[in-house]
């Protein structure tokens, strides 16, 4: 496998999370700090299911999803009916204990790592799962339950008036955002074949919700771009290991100042295209 | 309004205090079918606490609100749409960064349902559904004038535009009862005379059960079949609006004594 095509896996993989997050913050405006958590559980999952229990690729990683959706509910059912801020320290809270339990477990292999997943991951199985999910978080974003996100962000009184359960819509967009990730760590774990606790700390799950801030919290096309962007950047920088953090530092900044909404804004990629096909509205 | 038209909604005993504020203090109202009922009263009077009651974004503390035959006294904020009530508010509550038709489609969440595999999936179903959602709602938007913006930004819309949107809104959900509060605030008089006229067509087509608060009482008086007058959470006398406009209380408390 070539360095280009491993930082294709790579940025592919991102892109597939930052979906998620996309779901999560962009449309339901929740700031999950604990999405890499999501990723390790997948990625975990997903590997012991292979390397434990002789499961093949394609059920293994379903199995990690499975596990992350499980996880979903479980932090989701006590946090959701909180303040936002609350929820955001309930999935930090979440990131810590995935990370501490991954740790001191000999099913995960502890501080060592879980060594020995096969490597199978090829571009084109992040570039199936990458578009299939892109498709998937497009027909949800335009569906009743992506307009009940948005509703919910913006006046969770007046949804509610109309009819949305908006703990509901907040346990859908977090539950299908962690099995998006759940996904993106399955395959990772088939791509490095090697996982460690530390490779999903709350610094990945910042840089997550700095690519979809990057590239326009309110668009699908702008979470892809960032996702695509700053790995490439990160991966061109990797020689530079110091400078990356001020690099991410500089662009937040300029972001901010610049374009507040992030590059995209809230516009899409071939929406009105779609809009004369299919009669869908710009949700 | 014939006395004898069945009441779609009836407000019995219904108390609610914050902290030591008695916001409405042991209130009966009932609302019967196909009537325009006027809820007025000073500020502070408990008005819209009590559209806050029956919608039920506020919790009441005892008494019982029954519509449509449903005791929703109990139910959870986003169940009551589904007895068929809607409602506007003081303020205007549209969803930002949405357009005009998007703001109509997201109030038709209960009125136009599909599981969430048919959404992921983009199933014929979904797809069928949604064409009925963008139907309705384009007519309804026709209904009030509001067809052409149907693709601007909801927030982009005049003021008066925005206030028709919100009613609009409410009127796709299909409901039986409806609640108005404050629809004329902030309009000027040509505004409020279509607001009027609207109000009063949309009441025949769709068969609908009005609760309306205003300020502005030239609108009460022209829309209103019968008018409950209130002052400090509780109802201070009811009736037609030539019977409350003589009543020496209501002079008194709210109109001026002279």
């Amino acid at each position: 496998m070539s360095f280009y095509e491993g930082v294709l896996i790579l940025a592919g993989i991102v892109v597939i999370v930052t979906q998620g997050v996309f779901v999560l913050t962009g449309l339901t405006g929740l700031f999950s700090l604990g999405q890499a958590a999501f990723v390790a559980v997948g990625a975990y999952t997903s590997g012991i299911a292979n390397m434990r229990f002789g499961l093949g690729f394609v059920p293994s990683i379903l199995v990690g999803m499975t596990a992350s959706l499980i996880a979903s509910f479980i932090v989701g059912a006590p946090s959701l009916r909180l303040k936002r801020t609350y929820f955001s320290l309930a999935t930090i809270a979440f990131g810590y204990g995935v990370e501490s339990i991954i740790t001191v477990s000999s099913w995960t292999g502890g501080s060592i790592g879980l060594i020995g997943v096969p490597n199978i991951t090829r571009f084109w199985h992040v570039a199936v799962a990458g578009i299939l999910v892109i498709w998937l978080v497009r027909n949800f974003k335009l569906s009743r339950y992506g307009r009940a996100c948005i509703s919910v962000d913006t006046d969770e009184t007046a949804a509610q008036v109309y009819g949305v359960n908006s703990f509901w819509t907040k346990q859908i967009a977090f539950s299908l955002a962690a099995m998006i990730a759940g996904l993106a760590g399955g395959l990772f774990a088939f791509y490095l074949g090697y996982l460690s606790p530390d490779m999903f700390g709350i610094a990945l799950s910042t840089e997550y919700l700095i690519m979809v801030f990057f590239g326009g919290l309110k668009s699908q096309t702008g979470a892809v771009f960032g996702a695509v962007i700053l790995t490439a950047l990160m991966e061109a920088l990797r020689t530079a290991a110091e400078w990356r953090i001020i690099i991410y530092c500089l662009i937040i900044l300029i972001t901010i100042l610049f374009r507040p909404s992030g590059v995209f804004g809230k516009w899409e990629l071939g929406l009105p295209w779609l809009k004369k096909r299919g009669g869908e509205g710009n949700a | 309004m014939p006395e004898t038209m069945a009441s779609v909604l009836t407000i019995k005993e219904v108390n609610k205090s914050f902290g030591g504020l008695k916001a409405v203090d042991t209130l009966s109202i009932e609302l019967k079918q196909g009537e325009i009922l006027g809820l007025i009263g000073p500020n502070g009077a408990g008005k819209t606490t009590v559209l806050n009651l029956i919608s039920r974004v506020t919790a009441c503390d005892c008494g019982s609100i029954v519509l449509e035959g449903h005791d929703v006294g109990r139910c959870r904020p986003y169940e009551v749409s589904d007895y068929g009530l809607a409602r506007t508010f003081q303020e205007i509550h549209l969803f930002q960064g949405m357009s005009v038709l998007d703001n109509m489609k997201a109030a038709c969440h209960l009125s136009g349902r599909y599981s969430l595999l048919d959404a992921l999936f983009n199933t014929p179903k979904k797809v069928k559904v949604e064409r009925g959602i963008e139907k309705s709602c384009m007519e309804m938007l026709a209904f009030f004038g509001l067809d052409k913006d149907a693709n601007k930004d909801a927030k982009s819309l005049p003021y008066g535009r925005q206030k028709l949107l919100e009613i609009a809104k409410a009127l796709v959900t299909e409901p039986k009862v409806l609640l108005l509060d404050e629809p004329a605030a902030g309009l000027n008089d040509e505004e409020t005379q279509q607001l009027l006229t609207l109000v009063k067509k949309a009441k025949e087509r769709f068969e609908l059960s009005i609760i309306v608060i205003e300020h502005t009482m030239d609108f009460i008086a022209n829309i209103s079949d019968r008018i409950v007058v209130m002052n400090f959470g509780s109802k201070l006398c009811e009736g037609t609006w030539a019977d409350v406009r003589c009543n020496p209380e209501v002079l008194k408390c709210y109109l001026g004594e002279d």
